[in-house]
C-alpha cells in the first residue's frame, strides 16, 4: 500500500520521471521484438519495423497508459473524498467544532498576514512591474527624515545614473476648484522622469515628460489619476485641454494616468500629478541645499545589483559631505529595495529594517500562536473521535486495509476539514479586515487602506491550513492506523488510544500555556490603553471639537485669508451656546511644526545646534478654549499683530530649559538663528500634551496666529452643551461665509484623539486585537480541557462504577476528576508564565516599554484562568459523580 | 473497490496476464509471449491494451515492478506479482469458472 502513496505522488508531481520511464520501457520492448523477429532472419531495419508495427505505435500506447493512470488517481481520490464527506455528515456536531476552530485560527492569521503583507510585501503600487524599484534615503547631523534637496538630487542623478534612474516627488494636498467647488486633494510634484522610470503610460491624453518641471520654466500643467478623472469628471474625455484651478491657479489639464496608479504610497492616494515646478513659492527649493523637500526613488538599470548602486551612492554623499560641510554635514545616503519600505517608501533606514521586520514577525508569531492552539484543540477532537472509531478502524484494518490506505483516509477527512476551516477562516479575515479598514485614522492624508486578499494571503492561508492539518490530524492518524486491530477488538468500548491520553493531556497543557501568552498580551495593551486614557493631557477634551480648512487651497491670498478669519471668529462666538473659540496651526495629537530656538545672550557653544522645539501659532483665546492655564504673563491679545512686537508664549518645561530659576517674562528668544528678530516672551502656559498626548509634555512654545500667518487653520470651538449638535452649525457658517474654501475634519475632540495615530489609535487597535484574540485563545483551552476530562471521564466510568461500588465516597470520585484538571493547569499555568516573560522581555525591547513588568497583568490571567478551567473541570466533575455503579457495571 | 466488470473481454485478459504472471517475473513483451503460448496462439494480446492492463495493475498494487536485464542482456521493465496480486488472481479464476459453469449449462440446456 505505501506503493500507491509513492506512485500517487509520482503521478502529480514527478510526471516527467513517469513519462521517462514510459518512454523507456516501450524503447526497451521495440527493442527486444526487434530482436526477436531478426533472429527469424529478418534484417535489422525492417525486424524495427515490424516491431513498431506490431506495438501498435508507441505514442498511441502511451497516451492510453497516460489516461488510464490520471483516471485511477482521480477515482481513489474522489473515493477518499466522498467517504471522507459522508463520516463529516455523520458527526455533524464533531464538524462543526472543528471547522470553527480551524477558522478561528486561520481567520486571524488571513487577517494579521493581510495587514503584514499590505504593509510590508508589496512594495510601490505601480500597475507595471515593480523589479528593480528602490528608494533613496538621505540623512545627515540633526535631522530626522530622508528626504532630499534638489541640488543634492542633481549630483547624485548626475555621478550614480549609470546604476540607478534617480526620480523624485513632493507630496502636498492643494485644492483643486472647478466651477465653485473646491475638492481636497492629494497631487504630487514630480520630476519630469517620474513615469518615464515607473513605468506608467497615460489612460488619456499625455503625462508629465522628462523635459519638463525644470528649475527655470513653469509649467502649468495637472495630470490627473485615473480614479479621480472617473469620479470628479465623471470619465468625461473632452476634459483634457481645458483649465482648472489648483490653488486658484489656472493649470491646463494634459492627461489622465493608466488605471490602477495612484502614486507611489500603498494607503495614500494621489488624485493629480503636476510638474515639480508648479509648485507654489519654490525659489529656494531649486538653489538650496538646506531645503530638502524632494521624496526620491529609483530604478536600478538593468543587471546593476542593489549592492553595488546601494555602494555607489554612499560614497557619492560622503563626498557631498566633504564638498559642502555646512549644508550637508555628515551626510548619509542610501538605497533599500522598495519592496522593503512598504507603506511609506522614503522613511526607512537600513539599521532601522531588522526592527520593523522584527515587529511584523512578532504579530505574526502571535497569530500562529493562536493557530497553534486551534491545532491543539483540533487534534484533541481528532483523538477522541479517533477513540470513538476505533473499533471501526480496527476491522478495516482487520479486513485488510493497510496502514497507508487508513492514514490516506484520516488525511482525506481532515483535508477536507481544513479545506472548510480554510475557507471559513478567510471569510472571517476578510471581515476582520473590513472592520479594520472602516476604522477612522486622523492623518494629514487622507488614508485609503487597503488590506485585500492577494496571492499572498491565499498561499500563506493555505500553507497555514496544510500545516494545522498535518500537525493535527496525523499523530491521530498515526495512532489509529497502529493500534492491533485484535485488541481493539477484544477490549471493545475500551479504547486502546484513550488508554494513552497522556499525549492529549500534554497537547491541553501546551494550549493553556499558549492562551496565558496571549492574554497576557491582551492585559498588556488593556493596561497600556488605561495608561494612556488616563495621562494628564494638560488640556480639556470634553466639549470640544475642530474643523479645519484652508483658504489657499481655494486661491485666497494672504489679505483675503486674514480677512476671513478674522471675519470667522467673531461669528462662531456669537453663536448660542459657544462657549469659546479659537484657530490654531495645530491641536494636540496633530503633528507640529518645529524651529531651532536660540534664546537672547546665550551662545550656542560650537559643535553644538540650537534644540529644535515645536510649536504652534494660536489665535487669542486658545488657551481659554484648550482649558490650559496661563500661569504667569499673560495669554495672546487681538492687540498682538505683526505690527507690533513679536511675542510668544512658552511652556512650563521650556521657560525651564531655556531660563532655569529665573523669571521667563520678559526675555527674548529668536527661531531665525541668533539674530533679529527677537520675539518677547509674554506668558507661561502650564504643560500640557502635544503631538503624542501619551507621552510626558516636552518643551514647547506658542506663537500669535495673527503675526505669523498660516492659512492652514483648525477652528477650536467650546461649546457648553454636547460638541456633536453644534458641529453642523459651524460648519455651516464656515460654508456661509466662504463657499470655495475646503472645510474638513468636523470632529469632537475626543473623536479626533481616538482614531489619531498621535492619540490613542494605536492603543486602542491593539488592544482590540489583543484581547479578541487572547479570548478566542481561552475559549479554544477551556474547549480542551473540557474535552479531555470529560472524555477520560467516559472512559474511565466501569472504575468509577467500581470505585463507588467498592465505597469511594462521591467526593472522593469528584476529586480524582478534578486532581486531574489541576495538574494540567498548573503546568500549563507554569510553562505560559515562563513563554510570557521571555516574550515580554523581548516585546520590551522591541515595542518601546510595552512588555514591562506588569505583576497585575499575570496574577489578573491566572486567576481567569484557573476559574474558567474550573468551570469546565466541574461539569465532567459531577458526572463522574454521578455515576450509578450498577449501571456502569453492567455496561461491561 | 467496487469495480464494474461487464467488460468480459477486459476481464479476461487481465485473467490472462496474471496468469501469465503466475509462475515468473515478466516484461511486457513476455508477458505477451506468454499468453501466447498457454493459449496455444490462440491470442494475439495487443500492446495497446496490454500496456495499459499492466499499469492499472500497477497502481492496484497487483503487480510489482522492477527493472533489470532481460534474457539478451538488456535493460527491460519486469512486472512480478505481489501476494494481493496472488489473491486477485484466485478470485479471478473462481469468477471465470462460475461464468464458465454457468455459460456451458445455459448453452447446453437447449
Amino acid at each position: 500500500m505505501p506503493g500507491r502513496i509513492a506512485s500517487f505522488f509520482r503521478n502529480l508531481l514527478r510526471k516527467r520521471a513517469v513519462d521517462q520511464a514510459l518512454d523507456d520501457e516501450l524503447q526497451s520492448a521495440v527493442e527486444l521484438l526487434t530482436q526477436e523477429k531478426m533472429k527469424e532472419g529478418l534484417s535489422h531495419p525492417e525486424a524495427r519495423r515490424q516491431a513498431l508495427i506490431e506495438l501498435g505505435g508507441v505514442e498511441q500506447v502511451k497516451e492510453e497508459v497516460r489516461a488510464i493512470r490520471l483516471g485511477m488517481f482521480l477515482d481513489t481520490f474522489a473515493q477518499d473524498l466522498r467517504y471522507a464527506l459522508r463520516m463529516l455528515r455523520k458527526s455533524p456536531g464533531f464538524t462543526i467544532v472543528a471547522v470553527l476552530t480551524l477558522a478561528l485560527g486561520l481567520g486571524v492569521n488571513a487577517t494579521v498576514f493581510s495587514i503584514v503583507n499590505g504593509i510590508l510585501f508589496r512594495g510601490i503600487p505601480t500597475p507595471v512591474s515593480p523589479s528593480g524599484m528602490v528608494s533613496f534615503g538621505f540623512a545627515y547631523k540633526g535631522y530626522q527624515g530622508f528626504t532630499s534637496s534638489y541640488l543634492d538630487l542633481q549630483d547624485m542623478r548626475q555621478q550614480a545614473g549609470g546604476l540607478v534612474d534617480l526620480f523624485a516627488y513632493e507630496m502636498g494636498t492643494d485644492g483643486l476648484t472647478v466651477g465653485d467647488h473646491t475638492d481636497r486633494i492629494v497631487t504630487n510634484y514630480v520630476t519630469g522622469n517620474y513615469f518615464d522610470v515607473l513605468g506608467i503610460k497615460p489612460a488619456l491624453g499625455r503625462l508629465i515628460a522628462p523635459g519638463e518641471g525644470q528649475p527655470d520654466g513653469y509649467d502649468p500643467m495637472i495630470v490627473l489619476s485615473y480614479s479621480y478623472w472617473q469620479s470628479r469628471f465623471g470619465a468625461n474625455p473632452s476634459i483634457i485641454g481645458t483649465s482648472v484651478r489648483l490653488n486658484g491657479k489656472p493649470m491646463t489639464v494634459v492627461g489622465v494616468a493608466q488605471k490602477g496608479f495612484q502614486g507611489s504610497y500603498r494607503f495614500i492616494h494621489a488624485q493629480a500629478f503636476l510638474p515639480l515646478n508648479a509648485i507654489e513659492g519654490a525659489k529656494y527649493l531649486w538653489t538650496s541645499r538646506r531645503v530638502r523637500r524632494l521624496c526620491v526613488l529609483g530604478r536600478l538599470r538593468p543587471g546593476v545589483p542593489l549592492a553595488r548602486a546601494d555602494a555607489a551612492v554612499k560614497v557619492i554623499a560622503s563626498r557631498l559631505a566633504l564638498e559642502h560641510p555646512k549644508d550637508d554635514p555628515d551626510a548619509r545616503a542610501w538605497l533599500l529595495s522598495a519592496k522593503l519600505t512598504g507603506i511609506s517608501p522614503t522613511g526607512l533606514e537600513p539599521q532601522d529594517v531588522p526592527q520593523v521586520l522584527l515587529i511584523y514577525a512578532l504579530g505574526l508569531a502571535f497569530a500562529l500562536l493562536v493557530l497553534l492552539v486551534a491545532c491543539f484543540t483540533l487534534a484533541n477532537l481528532l483523538l477522541a473521535r479517533a477513540t470513538a472509531r476505533q473499533q471501526e478502524m480496527a476491522v478495516r484494518a482487520a479486513l485488510g486495509a493497510g496502514t497507508g490506505r487508513l492514514l490516506k483516509q484520516a488525511l482525506a477527512e481532515t483535508g477536507l476539514l481544513a479545506g472548510l476551516g480554510c475557507a471559513a477562516g478567510l471569510m472571517l479575515g476578510f471581515w476582520a479586515l473590513r472592520f479594520l479598514e472602516s476604522i477612522p485614522i486622523n492623518v494629514v492624508f487622507g488614508l485609503s487602506p487597503d488590506f485585500g486578499f492577494d496571492d499572498h494571503v491565499f498561499l500563506y492561508a493555505a500553507g497555514a491550513a496544510i500545516l494545522a492539518v498535518f500537525l493535527a490530524g496525523v499523530t491521530p492518524a498515526l495512532r489509529a492506523s497502529r493500534s492491533n486491530p485484535c485488541d481493539a477488538l477484544r477490549d471493545g468500548a475500551q479504547g486502546v488510544i484513550g488508554g494513552r491520553s497522556r499525549f492529549r493531556k500534554v497537547l491541553v497543557t501546551a494550549q493553556i500555556a499558549a492562551s496565558v501568552v496571549l492574554l497576557v498580551a491582551a492585559g498588556m495593551a488593556i493596561r497600556s490603553l488605561i495608561t494612556a486614557k488616563y495621562t494628564k493631557l494638560g488640556f480639556n477634551p470634553s466639549h470640544l471639537f475642530n474643523i479645519t480648512m484652508d483658504p489657499s487651497e481655494a486661491g485666497y491670498d494672504q489679505a483675503h485669508g486674514t480677512e476671513l478669519y478674522k471675519s470667522l471668529l467673531p461669528r462662531i462666538r456669537a453663536l448660542p451656546g459657544v462657549q469659546s473659540a479659537a484657530l490654531a496651526y495645530t491641536y494636540p495629537s496633530n503633528w507640529n511644526f518645529s524651529y531651532p530656538v536660540q534664546p537672547e545672550n546665550r551662545p550656542i557653544p560650537p559643535g553644538q545646534v540650537a534644540p529644535n522645539i515645536d510649536m504652534n501659532a494660536v489665535s487669542p483665546g486658545y488657551f481659554q478654549t484648550m482649558q490650559i492655564p496661563i500661569l504667569r504673563g499673560r495669554q495672546f491679545l487681538e492687540t498682538d499683530t505683526a505690527k507690533s512686537t513679536q511675542v510668544a508664549i512658552v511652556n512650563e518645561k521650556l521657560a525651564h530649559q531655556l531660563w532655569p530659576n529665573e523669571n521667563p517674562l520678559g526675555k527674548r528668544f529668536s527661531i531665525f538663528g541668533p539674530t533679529e528678530p527677537w520675539i518677547d516672551v509674554v506668558g507661561v502656559a502650564a504643560d500640557s500634551t502635544y503631538a503624542e498626548v501619551s507621552k510626558t509634555p516636552k518643551p514647547y512654545f506658542y506663537l500669535p496666529a495673527t503675526e505669523f500667518y498660516i492659512p492652514y487653520e483648525t477652528l477650536l470651538v467650546r461649546t457648553e452643551g454636547s460638541p456633536e449638535t453644534m458641529i453642523g452649525t459651524v460648519e455651516a457658517q464656515v460654508r456661509a461665509l466662504a463657499p470655495i474654501v475646503p472645510v474638513w475634519g468636523a470632529q469632537t475632540m475626543r473623536q479626533t484623539l481616538d482614531s489619531s495615530v498621535g492619540g490613542f489609535l494605536a492603543s486602542r487597535l491593539s488592544a482590540i486585537m489583543a484581547v479578541t484574540v487572547g479570548l478566542l485563545a481561552l475559549a479554544l483551552a477551556i474547549a480542551g480541557v473540557y474535552g479531555v476530562v470529560s472524555h477520560d471521564v467516559g472512559r474511565r466510568r466501569h472504575e468509577m462504577g467500581i470505585r463507588v461500588a467498592l465505597g469511594a465516597s462521591s467526593w472522593k470520585i469528584q476529586r480524582i476528576i478534578f486532581r486531574q484538571g489541576l495538574a494540567i493547569l498548573v503546568a500549563g499555568l507554569f510553562f505560559g508564565n515562563l513563554s510570557a516573560l521571555g516574550l515580554a522581555a523581548v516585546t520590551e525591547h522591541v515595542l518601546e516599554g510595552f512588555g514591562a513588568p506588569e505583576p497585575l497583568t499575570y496574577v489578573g490571567v491566572a486567576i481567569l484562568i484557573s476559574a474558567a478551567t474550573l468551570v469546565a473541570l466541574y461539569i465532567p466533575a459531577r458526572r463522574a459523580m454521578k455515576v450509578d455503579p450498577m449501571v456502569a457495571l453492567r455496561y461491561e | 473497490m467496487g469495480k464494474k466488470r461487464t467488460d468480459l473481454l477486459r476481464g479476461t485478459l487481465d485473467l490472462l496476464i496474471l496468469k501469465a504472471l503466475a509462475l515468473e517475473p515478466l516484461h511486457g513483451v513476455g508477458v505477451s509471449r506468454r499468453i501466447t503460448q498457454i493459449t496455444r496462439g490462440a491470442f494475439q494480446v495487443s500492446f495497446g491494451s496490454l500496456f495499459p492492463s499492466l499499469h492499472r495493475m500497477e497502481e492496484k498494487g497487483w503487480v510489482e515492478v522492477e527493472w533489470r536485464a532481460s534474457e539478451n542482456n538488456r535493460r527491460a521493465k519486469y512486472y512480478r506479482l505481489t501476494s494481493s496480486g496472488r489473491a486477485q488472481l484466485k478470485t479471478e479464476e473462481r469468477d471465470w469458472s462460475q461464468v464458465v459453469q454457468i455459460m456451458t449449462a445455459a448453452v447446453e440446456s437447449a
